[in-house]
């Protein structure tokens, strides 16, 4: 590279540096580095507060070792993707390191209300201010050279690697998920050597790395091979396979309330729930490209109708059961949404999103005000909605209103991919 | 508006008739069973006024700044009111510290000079940064790409204000002179009514005289014309489209301290509802035309303070303050539907 890039290729290191202390200076006056403090990755070595912005200087730090395309051809040599890196995070640490000691001289707290002596703790590990500060330029150095390393290892090691410490990452974090997995299947001791203190075990963390990255080096020499081979099948056994394939996660889908107990059972189903939604929203604003913002006003009114209809205080009084009053729901959402669409349909991109937010809002209020509380109950909404009734299965239970949920979930997509 | 009967009478057109009738029937009835049954004094509907004026001059405030955005780019600032909020809300902590020195009091004009140039320059700063980070990359994208980045983007100040500066609810500091009542011609008025109202006209004035007689102005207006010939004709248009946020911004600042001399209170949230109903009273004035913007901030205020008492008290719907926001988004769909071009703006 000319003297000039090399010139513009290091500013351009040290801007993504301070970009990468920025990003930290953000995410810890937010609160987020002192919020995920708890959180181990790796009992005992890493947690989750000082994980997030280390990988954000070590983004950071990889980006400036690739020059823009718009610059040409010329490659960095080893010599300054070390340097170029390296500096990348060494000013990464030292602007960490004076807002750190700004910190420390100024009450901010009281504008700032995360700018305590607790996050100058934390991002000093505890050693206070003048170790703490050469200790962030120190780990900004450190970081700039991992980065480096990544960059300069070639691809066949850095992949596995790369998988490896992500399947690692992820794992971890999953650790309340999986905890409750392995204990419903019988396998506690499988739970505690895996994990311990809401993160990862050593032996637990290198097993996993070990595993994973074995498993995408073998993937990368033989994968090739492996796929080749299964689209060299003919196509009956290709259809076998996929059919085979779309069997086996209806199963586990079946058998996922059973599996994960009760609080994980109801967070999957309100995920249902979301689904449902995005398949229709997915309608409206993919198939049809009209942006509507207030679409949540549909779900609202097809929730009071609901409660309405069932709900043995509220104004209608009817009492009907819930698989009889969803027909009648969805035939008032649908009218409703006829009612809501057909004047704003001749109006521009733009401007119909704004409409449909002001319609939403409309609806919002309405829904909430006490002009209407003889219907919606104003504020306190309306009470005693029953669950399903289906052969004495109590559908309070999350792991039951799961399967209702999931049937919905399944007609939905079936109609939304009909459609498409 | 002349009477053409179409060959074919659709089905949306039967709708469309059908809601402005239902609107007239509405508003005239509404109006009229209000009126008769005489529930208000006259200095209670002119208090309702007063109100009405006051919070829309600060709306026609803000809504300047997304009249003036869409006027150069064409695309609608949603992040606006969350400009207008983190100013605001700056300015606060500027405010306390003042009050804490007894500053604020004992040198009233140069303390409220100070925190109106605080609230001016973070709206101006946050402005300018969004226009840099979050709109210029999209400048040749599809219309509603940016769109869906500025209500991204809105989200983002808003709960970053949220973290940075806390989620309750601060109240400013009172200034000593801006409590108590003029008399004008009879009418009391409160001083922080006739303040907002006074300044808020001198600022529309101000940016009128800028956008009309000043070189960067008369840039501003080509560049709202035609943006290419505009380069062409040696003009800077990043730096223009900059300098309009930044005014925008600064409008929105001052906008802020008026808000809250009639409100006293700021939060995270502050932003989200005024920012709609300027951008209401945008449209409702014609967007891109900044007369008409003041003009539709200033109508929108009084709707909103004086429309759901008389609109809806003549059918005995209690608690009609509740509802002025639906008054006031009803009045952006009815637009949008019926006139989207705005009371001064043409068909095009």
């Amino acid at each position: 590279m000319s003297q000039d890039m090399l010139r513009r290729f290091y500013l351009r290191a040290a801007g993504l540096g301070s970009l990468a202390a920025v990003v930290t200076i953000y995410l810890s006056l937010i609160g987020m580095v002192e919020r995920f403090q708890p959180r181990n990755v790796i009992t005992g070595v890493l947690t989750l507060g000082l994980l997030v912005p280390a990988i954000a200087v070590l983004i950071f730090a990889y980006r400036s070792t690739q020059p823009p395309r718009a610059w040409g051809e010329s490659r960095p040599s080893v010599a300054h993707v070390i340097g170029a890196s390296g500096l990348a995070g060494v000013v990464a640490g030292l602007l960490v390191a004076a807002f750190v000691i700004v910190n420390s001289q100024v009450t901010l707290s009281g504008m700032l209300i995360n700018a305590t002596p607790r996050l100058e703790n934390l991002l000093t590990v505890g050693t206070g201010l003048p170790a703490g500060a050469l200790l962030q330029v120190a780990a900004g150095a450190a970081l700039g050279l991992a980065a480096a390393a990544l960059r300069l290892m070639p691809g066949r090691l850095r992949r596995p690697l790369v998988t490896g410490l992500l399947a690692l990452l992820l794992l971890s974090l999953m650790e309340p998920f999986m905890r409750v997995v392995l204990l419903q299947l019988d396998q506690a001791g499988i739970a505690s050597w895996l994990y311990q203190s809401g993160g990862m075990t050593v032996p637990g963390a290198v097993a996993t790395f070990v595993v994973v990255a074995g498993i995408s080096a073998a993937y990368a020499f033989r994968g090739e091979a492996v796929r080749g081979r299964v689209r060299a099948m003919p196509s009956n056994r290709q259809r076998s396979i996929q059919i085979g394939a779309f069997v086996l996660v209806l199963v586990v889908l079946l058998l996922l309330p059973q599996i994960i107990g009760s609080f994980l059972s109801e967070v999957v189903g309100t995920v249902g729930l979301y689904i449902l939604m995005g398949l229709g929203l997915n309608i409206v604003v993919g198939y049809a490209g009209l942006l509507d913002l207030g679409y949540v006003a549909f779900f609202a009114i097809g929730a009071y109708a609901t409660a309405i209809l069932t709900s043995p205080v509220s104004a209608a009084g009817v009492e009907l059961g819930f698989w009889v009053a969803i027909p009648i729901v969805m035939l008032i959402a649908a009218v409703s949404g006829i009612l809501i669409g057909a004047p704003v349909l001749r109006l521009r991109g733009d401007y119909l999103a704004i409409v449909t937010l002001g319609i939403g809002e409309i609806v919002r209020i309405l829904l909430l005000s006490d002009a209407l509380r003889p219907l919606t109950g104003g504020a306190q909404g309306i009470l005693q909605v029953p669950p399903p009734e289906l052969l004495d299965i109590d559908f309070f239970r999350p792991q039951n209103l799961y399967y209702p949920i999931l049937a919905f979930v399944l007609a939905g997509a079936f109609v939304a991919t009909s459609l498409a | 508006m002349r009477l053409r009967f179409p060959e074919r009478l659709s089905f949306v057109d039967v709708i469309l008739w059908g809601l402005r009738v239902a609107i007239v029937v509405f508003v005239v009835a509404g109006s009229y069973a209000t009126l008769s049954r005489g529930l208000l004094g006259l200095d209670s509907w002119r208090n309702l006024v007063i109100v009405g004026l006051a919070q829309g001059s600060i709306y026609a405030l803000i809504a300047l700044g997304y009249t003036l955005v869409y006027g150069v780019l064409f695309m609608i600032n949603f992040a606006h009111g969350e400009v207008f909020m983190t100013g605001t809300f700056t300015a606060f902590f500027a405010a306390t510290a003042l009050a804490d020195t007894g500053m604020l009091n004992e040198n009233p004009l140069l303390g409220l000079g100070i925190i109106l140039l605080v609230s001016m320059l973070t709206s101006m700063i946050v402005a300018v940064l969004l226009e840099r980070i979050a709109y210029r990359p999209l400048r040749r994208a599809p219309r509603l790409v940016p769109l869906i980045t500025a209500i991204g983007a809105s989200l983002f100040l808003q709960y970053t204000v949220r973290s940075l500066y806390g989620s309750g609810v601060r109240s400013y500091p009172q200034v000593e002179i801006l409590v108590g009542t003029y008399e004008i011609f009879g009418i009391p008025i409160q001083k922080t009514q006739a303040v907002v109202i006074v300044a808020a006209i001198l600022l529309m004035v101000a940016l009128y005289f800028f956008v009309q007689r000043t070189r960067t102005g008369r840039a501003m207006r080509a560049v709202s014309e035609d943006k290419d010939v505009a380069a062409m004709m040696g003009i800077n248009v990043d730096r223009v489209i900059a300098t309009t946020f930044a005014i925008g911004g600064l409008l929105a600042g001052a906008a802020g301290i008026l808000y809250v001399f009639l409100f006293n209170v700021v939060s995270f949230s502050m932003g989200f509802l005024p920012g709609i109903k300027a951008f209401t009273a945008a449209v409702l004035g014609g967007i891109g035309n900044i007369v008409g913007a003041m003009l539709g901030g200033l109508f929108l205020g009084l709707l909103e303070s004086v429309g759901p008492f008389l609109f809806l008290s003549g059918f005995g719907v209690p608690s009609t303050n509740q509802l002025r926001d639906v008054v006031a988004f009803t009045l952006l769909v009815l637009v949008l539907i019926f006139r989207p071009y705005g009371i001064l703006g043409r068909k095009e």
